[in-house]
């Protein structure tokens, strides 16, 4: 800790110490990378499973958009397919915006656009305790097949019940499963 | 040996990161939602902390006065940085949950703090007790916070999946909000200032 | 309590801090007869729960705190009534003994009792409330003035207070007294008039009972008001505009109390900056 330290030392003192701090983080960047990609496949593969019941595997469908460095296309959406190849469905994720922030629905639909397999809520920034409830179970099962001219808020004649203190996240949810919907429908 | 025992309360009890130095307020309002986000803040702030004391220990006659905050960041960043990777792969429930304040821990002044006044001064041995006892005085409060919470914001403690307690109330929302932390935390603070004032009277 | 700045001779009025509680308390009896008479026995059921945790909180505290005993200046049934007054007519009793614990405990007495609190304990214990149980408080129908019979009996009240506008009449009768200020309630309720004709939004939504509730016993609060007159103006106005922004884009109902609290929090700040500079000081 002398005070005359030369410059070069103190430079040379502080690369050293960031070249080192460069090199542990790199160690840690390569595994924890590799387990990001496991813990995402494995959850939208969950939530795929879980929103069209009579799947037992998907497959992706690309759009022309590349959307990452490696190259990689971007999924509009996936076909839902039962034991002996046959599509049984679509299945989507889909970004809303709901009261606090952005709210990702995946959903599924049948193969004729006729009604709502099932959705979950993947990833969502609601008030705890109101528009947070769109994950519970009491809300999102509401969804299962129920017809597209149902998919509606009970006070807009249909079928889905809104959540006391929260319309806005409700709408949303609803919102984004029309859009992709109709968007869908273009595009298969 | 009965320094070692009182550097380590010390960090619990008159250093005590929250009500005894009033440091790192910031991620103790915003996470301690549950018990289990609490333990999640200060396990991830204990390693930081014990790591960042240990090295800046070690190396303290080589860092020049002159650089030494540049330093000691570069030190604890590192640290932060590991801890928000790790946990963003392998406890990703957890990584959501804490959000923000895991990467924040970098300008915690309780770190720096340590760094600053503790490790910079004295031996690895020390530094590390120090450090155990500034984060268990950290995870403490934590947990207390969070438990009060919780009970109270949403009728149950049920940390990892094990409810530890569950009452039959209607839950009061505005305990997991954010206005139920500033309300607990002052109501915690009223009372350790309140016993403390009552030390000063008796003489202690 | 209408305390004035100024320079002295000063001369000692016949009104004490006991005669304005209980006088306030007087003012709201008719409002609960009407809010007993419209909701039957719930009603009575959250008034006398209310007023009852009020006063046994109140004397709990002092007692473990040795203090000396406030409950005769009527202070914390007024804040027990008032609580109840702004609490839908359905609400379990445990909410109200909740909130009115809440208000005493924590909003009054933790901040040093009556003439220290920085925030209105009824405000701050209903938003406690709002936020903690929203579907609970959250009332089944919204009052909506539209014949002359409305603002004597109103079907659509919410909230206890909002049966009866009239029956807020006290309130009136208290300023005309002089017991309360009449500088914050009159620029209040100036300004919300001005600026919800400004704006053309139904006055039908605005004339309800929460809000002239609000104008006439919780803005007229003497500990949470500036305490010199051009800052007592400038509070009510403050109020009133706050009001109007909820009451515009949400409801006015719940604005008002919202829009109250806001004003509470810069009330300092008014004071700073309208104390009357002494004869021959520095100009700032």
């Amino acid at each position: 800790m002398s005070k005359d330290e030369s410059v070069v030392i103190i430079i040379g003192k502080m690369v050293l110490i960031a070249v080192i701090a460069a090199a542990l983080l790199s160690v840690t960047y390569g595994p924890t990378q590799a387990q990001l990609k496991i813990n995402y496949d494995l959850a939208q593969k969950e939530a795929l499973l879980e929103i069209v019941p009579e799947a037992v595997d998907f497959e992706e469908v690309y759009g022309d958009q590349v959307i990452n460095e490696e190259g990689d296309l971007e999924i509009l959406y996936y076909r839902a397919l039962d034991a002996s190849g046959n599509t049984v469905g679509y299945a989507f994720f889909r970004n809303q915006v709901g009261s606090q922030g952005m709210i990702q629905v995946a959903g599924g639909v049948d193969a004729k656009f006729t009604r709502i397999t099932g959705i979950t809520i993947m990833k969502h920034s609601e008030t705890p305790g109101l528009g947070a409830l769109i994950v519970d179970p009491d809300f999102t099962s509401q969804f299962k097949d129920v017809g597209m001219e149902n998919l509606m808020l009970t006070s807009d004649g249909g079928k889905i019940d809104v959540i006391t203190g929260a319309t806005i996240s409700s709408q949303a949810v609803i919102d984004a499963l029309r859009g992709q919907v109709d968007d869908l429908k273009k595009q298969v | 040996m009965s320094k070692v025992v009182d550097e380590y309360i010390r960090g619990i009890t008159t250093d005590n990161p929250i009500f005894g130095l009033v440091l790192g307020l910031c991620p103790l309002l915003a996470v301690t939602t549950s018990v289990e986000n609490g333990i999640g803040m200060a396990a991830g702030a204990a390693f930081v902390l014990i790591c960042s004391n240990v090295i800046i220990s070690a190396l303290r006659k080589q860092i020049p006065a002159a650089v030494r905050l540049p330093i000691f960041i570069i030190i604890i960043a590192t640290f932060v940085t590991i801890v928000d990777m790790s946990m963003e792969a392998f406890t990703p429930d957890m990584y959501t949950q804490l959000g923000v304040f895991i990467p924040l821990i970098v300008v915690n002044c309780i770190i720096i703090g340590r760094a600053e006044a503790y490790a910079n001064k004295n031996n690895v041995f020390y530094s590390l007790i120090d450090a155990l006892g500034s984060a268990t005085g950290f995870l403490l409060v934590l947990v207390l916070m969070g438990a009060i919470r919780e009970i109270l914001g949403t009728g149950a403690i049920a940390p990892f999946g094990y409810t530890l307690i569950s009452i039959d109330i209607n839950p009061a929302t505005f305990m997991i909000m954010p206005p139920g932390a500033f309300l607990t935390i002052a109501i915690l603070m009223a009372i350790v200032n309140y016993r403390k004032a009552k030390k000063l009277v008796r003489g202690d | 309590m209408t305390l004035t700045i100024s320079a002295p001779p000063h001369r000692v009025m016949g009104v004490t801090v006991n005669k304005i509680m209980w006088g306030k308390v007087l003012a709201l009896v008719p409002v609960s007869l009407v809010a007993i008479y419209f909701f039957g026995l719930p009603a009575f059921g959250i008034l006398f729960a209310s007023v009852i945790t009020a006063v046994a909180t109140e004397a709990g505290i002092q007692k473990i705190f040795n203090q000396e005993s406030t409950i005769a200046d009527g202070h914390a049934v007024l804040i027990g009534l008032m609580l109840a007054l702004i609490l839908p007519y359905d609400v379990p009793i445990w909410i109200v003994v909740v909130g009115s614990f809440f208000a005493i405990a924590i909003v009054k007495h933790a901040y040093g009792g009556i003439g220290s609190y920085m925030f209105n304990p009824v405000l701050v214990s209903w938003v406690f409330l709002n936020l903690s149980w929203t579907s609970i408080m959250t009332t089944k129908s919204t009052p909506h003035i539209v014949a002359l019979t409305d603002l004597i009996l109103e079907n659509g009240a919410g909230f206890l207070v909002g049966v009866s506008p009239i029956a807020l009449i006290g309130g009136v009768v208290l300023i005309l007294m002089r017991y309360v200020e009449w500088r914050v309630p009159l620029s209040y309720f100036v300004t919300t008039l001005l600026l919800v004709f400004l704006l053309k939004d139904d006055l039908s939504y605005v004339i309800t009972g929460a809000y002239l509730f609000g104008v006439l016993f919780i803005a007229t609060d003497s500990v949470t008001m500036p305490i010199t007159k051009k800052g007592r103006i400038i509070y009510g106005i403050v109020c009133g505009v706050l009001t109007v922004l909820y009451g515009y884009y949400a409801s006015y109902v719940t604005g008002t109390f919202y829009a109250l609290m806001l004003a509470n929090c810069i009330v300092p700040y008014i004071e700073i900056k309208t104390l009357p500079k002494p004869f021959g000081g520095d100009a700032e």
